[in-house]
């Protein structure tokens, strides 16, 4: 279990990595050119990992065949990821990091409501206004501790 | 008691729409991964990335987006290792998820490990960013928002 808290830590602390590389890509190149390295080099690294780890044979996930068991809805989330990759990449170099990685959670998590917000029973449908009340409450204090004078 | 003057940043506006689109991107990654694997999945949603990339970079092609970043200086080359470590999350969180820690668990504890990024990226002044020391009055934000998130995703996922 201990093992198990360290590698979902380290997970967390590589997303973080991954954009703060990204974010300086952007600085030279851009944001869009950022997200295709990012992309491209994430996929190659991918690849080897599936040659070296996995029995999933390489040419498989060239074929047309495995191609078209990917739902269309889904080539969606690979457009939304470039966009993703591309504005994470531009606000760091606007933003601290810490700020950054805050508003990008905010965002996610409350979305994440948002879309299920019709599978939920009361409870669970309180408990999160609860959550969304809490995370507005620490974005309110994060601009306004800023803008405080010290 | 003054009213808090926000000085209104569009920056964290769009830090809260690229949380919004992850949202829906990894919402739209796990039904592929049902389909498939979890590591297909992210090999396939890595590859249509990479293509809508350079199709961005077409849209963008003659605005001044593209054109202010200039190629002068050169670019280390780590600069383009983001998906590395990228990668790797995918195959780790696959490790985790199916642990005693579950999807909640490995959710929650990246939270935490991004905060953490982001407070030692501050305080050390990595990647380019000014220096700025851990101040302990913006516990008042992280931990607020790091509790709703708990609460989030452990009632969603209950």
């Amino acid at each position: 279990m201990g093992w198990m808290i360290s590698i979902a830590l380290i997970n967390g602390l590589l997303i973080g990595l991954c954009r703060s590389i990204n974010g300086s890509l952007s600085q030279n190149k851009g944001p869009f050119r950022a997200s295709f390295h990012n992309h491209w080099v994430g996929a190659a690294t991918l690849t080897v990992i599936i040659f070296l780890f996995t029995s999933i044979s390489v040419s498989s996930l060239f074929s047309i065949d495995s191609w078209q068991h990917v739902p269309a809805l889904s080539l969606t989330g690979g457009i939304l990821g470039a966009l993703y990759v591309a504005i994470n990449s531009h606000i760091l170099s606007h933003i601290e990091a810490l700020k950054a990685a805050l508003f990008v959670i905010s965002g996610q998590m409350i979305t994440g409501v948002l879309l299920s917000i019709s599978e939920q029973s009361i409870i669970d449908f309180s408990l999160q206004i609860a959550g969304v009340i809490l995370i507005i409450i620490g974005m309110f204090f994060n601009l306004k501790i800023k803008n405080s004078p010290k | 008691m003054a009213l808090p003057k926000f000085k209104f940043d569009i920056h964290l506006v769009t830090a809260l729409i690229g949380g919004a689109i992850l949202a829906v991107m990894i919402q739209y990654n796990g039904q592929l991964a049902e389909a498939t694997s979890p590591i297909h999945a992210s090999w396939f949603a890595h590859v249509i990335g990479a293509l809508a990339s350079i199709g961005l970079i077409f849209i963008v092609k003659n605005r001044k987006q593209n054109q202010q970043h200039s190629t002068e200086q050169k670019t280390p080359l780590w600069a383009y290792s983001g998906g590395i470590p990228g990668a790797l999350i995918v195959v780790l969180s696959g490790i985790t998820i199916n642990s005693e820690l579950g999807l909640a668990g490995t959710l929650v504890l990246g939270l935490v490990g991004q905060i953490v990024w982001g407070l030692v990226c501050d305080h050390l002044g990595w990647f380019g960013i000014e220096k700025k020391a851990i101040n302990w009055k913006g516990m008042f934000s992280i931990v607020p928002i790091l509790l709703g998130s708990f609460v989030i995703i452990y009632t969603r996922l209950s």
